[in-house]
């Protein structure tokens, strides 16, 4: 293996841990026949290198230990074939060298709740994984401790979309110092914290970023044929099920979860679907507008055939002439 | 151990998914959840003991075997089929989670505490699994391995069970005074006994103390031992030991397990362990290490599983099959196989007496014996903890027709000379025990399902009626019930045959009325 473009730190923890390396690198030839070593070298001299650096600046005593635990990550990675995620290479590029000090202090821990939400992330639009990585560069730099960081974390997956995970990130968000929350949340500066978080409560299509946006309006277009990547072979049918929705496709079934971050689907059960509600409501079409007593919007698909269902706070509609389910915010 | 712990890589739960119809919790925490290990997930959270069964099954079948063969299958839905060769056997590839049933049945003797016997030829891996058990049980691996009892032609009851100390057994003046030390393997939770068909008749029996009633004794000493799961293995199940295993031992045994044989298509699995030097029994995940007080839980989790009438029903119908012999005896009670063979009397003599029925249909006839009591607990409890460690609440059909064969492998007992074993599609079941135990259960199923016994049982109501107890019933209601019983056997001996389910429906009828007959007589003599 050629040594020569790396930094002395990373040259003193190969050198340090020379047995340990070899013995993982052999053990992941092995688990894995056709086992890529040209990816061993990728991770070292494009991912280790630079980190090896900024690591020595800061704590030359651990950076040994941190590079042979970063080498594990990137080694499972690798095995289970999530090393070229977009996601994954922004962590290491990004956000990983913003929070060094606390991943130095504690690697295992760190890198493996990064890597970890990478892994969960990772099914989300790329604009969203992008925002996700980029929220938390800006702001894991102000983490006082690995908690801190992972709370940061979960805040931002929930506002990048895990509309599922909003009940719990709700409670974790007051775990955080105020002004990281508020941050993290993109609360406007000056808006008061407890209040904001009592409205975010309160109505689910509250997004403090648009305290504006009220009323009936499509927030939300969910699926897509399969055909084309999406997760429905044939037109969707939507019950109200528990917070959420049950959804059902070609005998297959989903749980969809939304609110103003966004929507998240997982599998579902045809006794899920038995047990959900086609009621919709004070829902009425008129033309191609959707009403609501006084309140009313556009809709851009045909009348005929039309399924519409009301849960407290969302409606979802559905048509034989389209895979996506559209959702619209009652409020 | 290796670094990146390939081997110890545990399934990812749930390992057997079920339908929620709950509301659903998601917990943010969940984002970090994955493969990179975390202090997080090292101290891991409490895991339903049904959930670390399963995932001690997956551990073992995925990393621990090689070459693990599904001959429990479960099906979910349409299945796809293969004839393949001449003999047109049936390639089956199941639609549904399936199991191997040699991790399968020792793990859920694990689960119970209960014995199993592990046959087949050497080296197929039956002490490893055996070991594999007691390394579940917390044990490490040198405790198990100094407490596993090997059969041999020279062991003693001392060898077994231990030995009176020597300086007490000159210098005692009474029994009393006589230490005894006692084996360690007989306070252990887990008891391995290798070969136990090379073991004399004489420490056989000393064996059978210990496995049948917990204790073993030595000069007027008593050694209680704790509730535990046993292991034996042998190379030959049918006598090819040294010695012949006494029918009181043999019977003791909860199931029978063949190690099947390896495929070598898996060669290189076999080569990465001589290679890494990996011994399953080393790397067993702290994860999936049972602590006593988790196996008394799941044992009583188990026993609570419920088996609901319509599976109760189908395990009576089948039972009923199998000890009607009607030129066994005279009188009505006595018309058993037992009668003939505690008689001693040539079976084949009665077999030519009993000329009045289709000896091809009456699935009795192809059994030498019947189904004893033991053997019913043992189903019924094999059959909770297969529905246990599949995660449901009650026990389906398929899991009694899954472990029954198991369990009555070395107990029903084939009459390979009866006219069933002699067509020649039927030629394999002489060899193939556990397929054949299948195969008639299946058949007494369809005969359950032909007579439409689940709508139309003619018991159903009676029994019903005298559950609900005696007390407050008047003289006129007793007599109706006796008329009855007694109008429903007139109609149920009309036609001239004899099966096993309508004798044993019979003795039911009979004794309900014995038991209003005696009823009627007290309540007379209250007037």
């Amino acid at each position: 293996m050629s040594t020569h473009a790396l930094s002395p730190a990373l040259i003193r923890a190969l050198q340090a841990g020379r047995s340990q390396f070899n013995a993982r690198v052999a053990e992941a030839s092995r688990a894995q026949p056709g086992f890529d070593t040209q990816a061993v070298q990728n991770l070292l001299h494009g991912t280790l290198n630079p980190l090896a650096e900024y690591a020595c600046n800061i704590d030359a005593d651990r950076t040994n230990s941190f590079i042979l635990c970063a080498f594990d990550i990137g080694l499972t990675l690798q095995l289970r074939g999530k090393a070229e995620l977009p996601l994954t290479r922004l962590i290491w590029q990004h956000v990983l060298p913003a929070c060094l000090p606390l991943a130095l202090l504690q690697p295992r821990d760190t890198l493996g709740s990064l890597f970890n939400a990478a892994l969960n992330l990772h099914t989300l639009d790329s604009s969203r994984q992008a925002l996700w990585a980029r929220e938390m560069a800006r702001l894991v730099g102000r983490c006082a401790n690995l908690a801190n960081l992972r709370s940061l974390g979960q805040v931002l997956a929930w506002r990048c979309g895990l509309a599922h995970f909003r009940a719990s990130a709700l409670g974790i968000v007051r775990s955080l110092p105020a002004e990281l929350a508020a941050d993290a949340l993109a609360i406007p500066p000056g808006k008061d914290l407890t209040a904001t978080l009592g409205e975010m409560e309160a109505n689910i299509w509250f997004n403090p970023a648009q305290p504006t946006q009220t009323g009936l309006r499509v927030v939300h277009e969910v699926g897509g044929f399969s055909g084309f990547g999406g997760p429905f072979s044939c037109p969707p049918e939507v019950r109200v099920y528990a917070d959420g929705f049950v959804v059902r496709s070609a005998e297959r079934y989903w749980y969809l979860s939304a609110d103003a971050f966004g929507t998240a689907l997982h599998a579902g059960s045809a006794e899920e679907f038995a047990a959900g509600s086609p009621d919709n409501g004070r829902l009425t079409m008129r033309g191609n507008q959707l009403q609501l007593d006084a309140q009313h919007c556009d809709l851009d698909l045909p009348a005929e055939g039309l399924q519409m269902v009301c849960g407290p706070t969302t409606a979802a509609i559905c048509s034989p002439y389209s895979h996506f389910i559209r959702l619209l915010a009652l409020s | 151990m290796p670094p990146l712990n390939f081997f110890q890589r545990l399934s990812k739960s749930p390992t057997n998914p079920k339908p929620i119809v709950r509301p659903r919790q998601f917990d943010v925490a969940d984002l970090y959840a994955g493969p990179l290990q975390t202090s997080d997930a090292a101290s891991g959270e409490a895991v339903a003991l049904d959930e670390k069964l399963r995932q001690a099954y997956f551990w073992i079948v995925n990393t621990a075997i090689i070459s693990p063969h599904y001959d429990i299958e479960y099906n979910d839905g349409p299945t796809q089929r293969y004839q393949v060769g001449d003999s047109k056997r049936t390639l089956t590839l199941p639609s549904a989670q399936s199991y191997s049933s040699f991790v399968l049945l020792p793990l859920l003797t694990f689960a119970t505490r209960r014995k199993c016997l592990f046959v087949g030829g050497p080296g197929r891996g039956k002490t490893a699994s055996a070991i594999l058990m007691g390394v579940l049980a917390g044990y490490s691996i040198k405790e198990v391995r100094r407490a596993m009892q090997h059969g041999h032609p020279q062991m003693t009851i001392a060898d077994l069970l231990g030995n009176p100390l020597p300086a007490d057994l000159v210098g005692a003046q009474d029994m009393k005074e006589i230490r005894i030390a006692w084996r360690n393997w007989l306070g252990m939770r887990v008891k391995i006994v290798d070969e136990y068909n090379r073991i004399p008749t004489r420490t056989q029996s000393a064996l059978l103390t210990v496995m049948g009633d917990n204790y073993a004794e030595i000069l007027n000493h008593i050694y209680e031992c704790p509730e535990s799961a046993w292991y034996m293995t042998a190379n030959d199940d049918r006598g090819g030991g040294t010695y012949a295993v006494v029918e009181a031992l043999r019977d003791r045994i909860d199931v029978v397990v063949q190690a099947l044989a390896f495929n070598p298509r898996f060669l290189d699995d076999l080569l990465l362990r001589i290679e890494e030097n990996m011994r399953p029994e080393e790397c067993v995940p702290a994860e999936i290490i049972f602590t006593e007080q988790e196996v008394d839980r799941m044992v009583e989790e188990i026993r609570a599983i419920a088996v609901p009438r319509e599976v109760r029903r189908r395990i009576e119908f089948f039972t009923s099959q199998f000890e009607l012999f009607e030129t066994a005896g005279a009188q009505f009670e006595y018309l058993t196989k037992d009668t003939a063979r505690l008689a001693g009397v040539e079976w084949h003599e009665l077999v030519a007496a009993d000329n009045g029925r289709d000896r091809l249909k009456d699935i009795g006839c192809q059994t030498l014996n019947g189904v004893s009591v033991r053997n019913l607990m043992t189903i019924l409890l094999y059959a909770k903890a297969l529905a246990y460690f599949r995660g449901n609440g009650e026990v389906e059909l398929e899991d009694l027709r899954q472990t029954l064969p198991f369990v009555l492998h070395d107990k029903l007992q084939p009459d390979l000379d009866s006219p069933f074993f002699n067509l020649p599609e039927n030629i394999p079941f002489k060899a193939d025990r556990i397929s054949w135990l299948r195969h008639l259960f299946d058949l007494a199923c369809d005969e359950y399902e032909r007579l439409n016994l689940d709508r139309e049982d003619p018991l159903a109501a009676l029994e019903a009626d005298f559950a609900k107890g005696l007390d407050g019933i008047s003289e006129r209601d007793t007599r109706t019930r006796l008329a009855t019983i007694e109008r429903l056997i007139s109609e149920r001996v009309k036609g001239r045959k004899l099966y096993g389910h309508l004798y044993d429906d019979l003795l039911k009828l009979k004794y309900l009325h014995q038991r209003y007959t005696n009823y009627l007589h007290w309540l007379r003599a209250q007037a």
